[in-house]
């Protein structure tokens, strides 16, 4: 079935579409064609189509003669990896209060901050700008910082993922802005963190992620 | 890619089978050196099979999807480069595909037809294309580059744009055959 224009649709949004498509509609105009765009299915799709016959435009070119094996060396090594759970919420209670007990007993304040030390950060890379960053701090403890990254459309949201290798994704917490952090919990070594774009909550995720990482053991 | 519930080495091959002279072209176009290209497109493409065989790949087009990360990341090096602030990039988004959008009429886009289309834009529509969309250069940065006025940019992107559609069919075609 053919996508319907929405009621305000006007050729001057399919003008903005390609606009959008070349990655230089700003300010007021971009915020006026994501709205529209939202809701309107025949705008997304002149997106896209222009989007792709602009990168077509780019003649086609081979890599270097070992360019694939690199590829799929690399790829050897992320499945090898071996998942390491890390979740502070995991820990049964009487681990947590031995924890906790220890934590404020022996080394009071300081212990805390050292649990609160980062210890490793993933940048997250893909289709959109700004910055998204998974910090996990030496409890085991993770969050996701997301800074700069524009907000989704209107009537849409973001939603994050952990995708524990050879697993479903699990959501893990939605925002409605590009400036956010999400605490998350059941990262383990080896699990994808990704972040879709949706039009509500949703327990699996039904677009392709804008920005994902693998979270390293 | 398939939809299985595990990354296998089999999709990233037969997501680089599908795709890799596209993307090493593309990146290429923008960067200008094949190592930085290279680098570019393995973490695209490690990206898209670390996350994309989760998703069903009827809900939107695998190429277009991976063209737009490569183009987004390729800028954010070129900019990176110039030393400016990456946050600039958000005029650079592409929506994801979304599950209403026919993606087959995506995947009909003829790479061929696509560079005879840019190359027969009357030059002065080429060059202003180029530099927004393989330079990542804002309306302003183009006429400041051009020395032509903003008006004048404008209006030759949009007839420039208005012109590739036509060339490739785009709107009436793919469109209607959705």
């Amino acid at each position: 079935m053919p996508p319907t224009p929405v009621d305000d649709h006007t050729e001057e949004f399919e003008q903005l579409a390609g606009l959008q498509a070349l990655g230089i509609l700003e300010g007021e105009e971009l915020e006026r064609f994501e709205q529209h765009a939202a809701q309107c299915a025949r705008c997304r799709l002149m997106v896209q189509l222009d989007a792709e016959a602009l990168a077509l435009a780019a003649p086609e070119m081979d890599p270097s003669p070992d360019f694939k094996a690199r590829l799929m060396q690399r790829a050897e090594q992320e499945l090898r990896v071996q998942p390491k759970i890390v979740p502070f919420r995991r820990r049964t209670p009487w681990q947590s209060l031995i924890a906790a007990v220890l934590v404020l007993g022996i080394v009071g304040a300081g212990g805390y901050a050292y649990e609160n030390q980062v210890v490793a950060s993933y940048a997250l890379s893909g289709s959109v700008s700004g910055s998204a960053v998974v910090q996990v701090r030496r409890s085991g403890a993770a969050e996701l910082q997301m800074s700069g990254v524009p907000n989704p459309p209107s009537g849409f949201l973001y939603e994050a993922w952990v995708i524990p290798p050879g697993a479903a994704p699990i959501a893990a917490g939605t925002t409605p802005q590009g400036n956010a952090t999400l605490s998350l919990d059941r990262v383990t070594g080896g699990a994808t963190v990704a972040i879709t774009q949706e039009r509500t909550r949703v327990d699996a995720p039904t677009s392709p992620p804008i920005l994902a990482a693998v979270v390293q053991g | 890619m398939t939809t299985a519930d595990s990354p296998k080495l089999a999709d990233l091959e037969e997501l680089y089978d599908a795709h890799h002279r596209q993307a090493i072209g593309l990146a290429y176009r923008i960067l200008g050196d094949l190592g930085d290209a290279e680098e570019v497109v393995q973490e695209v493409f490690l990206s898209a099979w670390r996350t994309g065989h989760q998703y069903d790949p009827s809900r939107g087009s695998g190429r277009a999807w991976i063209l737009s990360m490569v183009r987004n990341r390729s800028i954010d090096v070129l900019r990176a480069r110039r030393r400016r602030p990456v946050q600039q990039l958000a005029e650079g988004v592409d929506p994801p595909d979304s599950a209403d959008v026919p993606s087959q009429a995506a995947s009909n886009v003829d790479a061929a037809a696509a560079r005879d289309a840019l190359n027969a834009l009357p030059p002065e529509q080429k060059r202003v294309i180029e530099l927004a969309y393989f330079s990542g250069l804002s309306h302003t940065e183009i006429a400041s580059q051009l020395e032509t006025p903003i008006g004048t940019v404008k209006g030759r992107i949009r007839l420039g744009l208005d012109r590739l559609r036509v060339a490739m069919g785009v709107p009436q075609d793919a469109l209607s055959a959705s």
